[in-house]
């Protein structure tokens, strides 16, 4: 069993053999898993609804500097409905968006980001659709980086702006960072 | 390390604790009007008068789901209370266009508009916060304009107009919204989707499109109630239609599909009061909600909701629903 273990993190350490900070050009991938509390702008039973959600995103373009970086993101995410309460539950729905992402890199390891978008949204058992604006803030901790590849572990809380409910979300992510040009480092 | 695990289950039990640790508003009363019209009482041999087509499929869907709504209304253990509005068969003398015995099961009422609007008026007068009212029609719906046909009046049984038979949407909606508690409507007929309210935060995509549209609807000033009247019908703009396979025992294709959502095992020459419906299959977890129905239908409705490029001739027909940010729970096991 040990062995496996050991096995494993010299499988990482060979993929991601640590280094120093990596700059230039970069695309991304992130997933997140995420608590959704949904507060109602409208009386509702309860002050606020439980569902949770996934997300993945794309950054098709990104740019890293020593201390800042900002990318353009495609973005999916799927909430489920709420949890079952009382005579009403929340609609489960998928996202597709865009945003703008900034990092400020506070240390070696650790980075703040900021990150505001737009998406429409598509309920999951019936053909509606809204739009709405989202806001995200969080930190991101440098796991494992080389020159080519850096990869974050990321804590986001998020506000979700629609029209009848605000919802706050809190999660836990991973965020991969890939540097084609191979640029820094070393 | 130890730190962090603190910090998730802290949040996950912040963010869950609404619904574990409130009471649950209980389940109150259950309201039934069905109402099925097949109109064969109207005469057509005489000039210049309305003749609607003869339907077969509405009475046993109005019966059916009369029945199957009061079975699950026991079980759910709701006190059940059923209206059944029925113009069935060539009779049109006057003792049948005026009977109207009220609520319970075996009581013959006449499906006139007089008598949905007396219905609707006395139910709004018993029905409190936490009941449920259900409304059911099965009939016409008037060619792009979508109303409801309500049965006629005339001892002669012709029909000079069919003006004085129309329920318009806002009609149907503004007595319904009169009731107190939660309501759903359903509808089997003829673009029946023009019955559906515009959500006050979301649109439809089966009737519009454009991203504009829902960037539009989020910057509209309307503001957006918990809603407690919802729509479900069996077509959008589009008409609907008969079971095509039945000879016998007719149905609409919409309402034969939510009989089965509601476990009804649809017997043929059976006396249904001897029928116990089945486990729902649109229970989910211990509810039946609206969108339970809705999915149900669409997915397992005779007919394509979608015209199809490779069956042009065929039809279809589109089920739509109220929309918005909340899904309506009907029954609680």
């Amino acid at each position: 069993m040990r062995r496996r273990y050991v096995l494993l993190l010299l499988l990482i350490s060979a993929v991601f053999p640590l280094s120093a900070r990596t700059t230039g050009y970069y695309h991304s991938a992130a997933a997140t898993a995420s608590g959704y509390l949904g507060f109602s702008h409208f009386e509702d039973e309860i002050p606020a609804r439980t569902s949770f959600s996934g997300s993945a995103a794309l950054g098709v373009f990104g740019y890293q500097s020593q201390h800042w970086d900002g990318s353009l993101e495609l973005y999916f995410q799927d909430a489920s409905r709420s949890l079952p309460y009382g005579l009403y539950r929340s609609r489960g729905f998928t996202s597709i968006g865009i945003a703008a992402r900034s990092s400020y890199t506070m240390n070696n390891k650790f980075s703040l980001y900021g990150q505001a978008g737009t998406e429409v949204n598509f309920y999951h058992q019936i053909e509606e659709a809204f739009a709405s604006f989202s806001l995200q803030l969080g930190g991101q901790l440098l796991l494992m980086e080389n020159p080519s590849y850096q990869l974050f572990m990321t804590l986001p809380l998020s506000l979700h702006l629609r029209k009848e409910i605000t919802a706050l979300q809190v999660g836990i992510g991973l965020r991969y960072h890939l540097f084609p040009y191979h640029e820094g480092g070393t | 390390m130890r730190k962090l695990i603190l910090l998730l289950l802290s949040l996950i039990l912040i963010l869950s604790s609404c619904e574990l640790y409130m009471d649950e508003p209980e389940m109150g009363d259950v309201y039934v009007i069905s109402i099925g019209i097949d109109y064969k009482n109207n005469l057509d041999s005489k000039n210049n008068v309305y003749k609607t087509d003869d339907l077969d499929g509405t009475i046993p869907d109005a019966k059916e789901i009369f029945h199957t709504i009061m079975k699950i209304s026991e079980r759910a253990k709701q006190p059940w209370k059923g209206y059944l509005l029925l113009q069935e068969g060539a009779a049109y003398d006057p003792v049948t266009l005026g009977t109207y015995e009220g609520e319970g099961i075996g009581k013959t009422n006449y499906a006139s508009k007089a008598h949905l609007l007396q219905t609707l008026a006395t139910i709004q007068n018993q029905a409190t916060h936490n009941d449920l009212t259900i409304l059911t029609y099965s009939g016409h719906g008037v060619d792009k304009t979508g109303e409801m046909v309500m049965a006629h009046t005339d001892a002669d049984g012709y029909v000079p107009s069919i003006e004085a038979l129309l329920v318009t949407p806002n009609e149907l909606l503004t007595a319904m919204g009169k009731i107190d508690g939660r309501k759903l409507i359903i509808l089997d007929s003829c673009v029946s989707g023009v019955f559906v309210p515009e959500s006050e935060s979301s649109l439809s995509t089966v009737l519009v499109n454009g991203i504009d549209d829902w960037y539009a609807k989020f910057w509209e000033e309307s503001g957006y109630n918990l809603p407690d009247l919802y729509v479900l019908t069996a077509s959008a703009l589009t008409d609907s239609y008969e079971d095509p396979d039945s000879t016998d025992h007719s149905h609409g294709v919409f309402t034969i599909t939510l009989l089965e959502a509601l476990g009804w095992n649809h017997p043929h020459g059976v006396d249904i009061s001897t029928i116990e419906p089945g486990t729902p299959p649109a229970l989910r977890g211990s509810v039946i909600t609206v969108d339970s129905l809705y999915t149900y239908i669409k997915k397992n409705q005779d007919l394509p909701i979608r015209w199809n490029i490779l069956k042009p001739s065929q039809e279809y027909q589109h089920p739509l629903v109220s929309g918005g940010a909340m899904d309506m729970v009907l029954f609680r096991f």
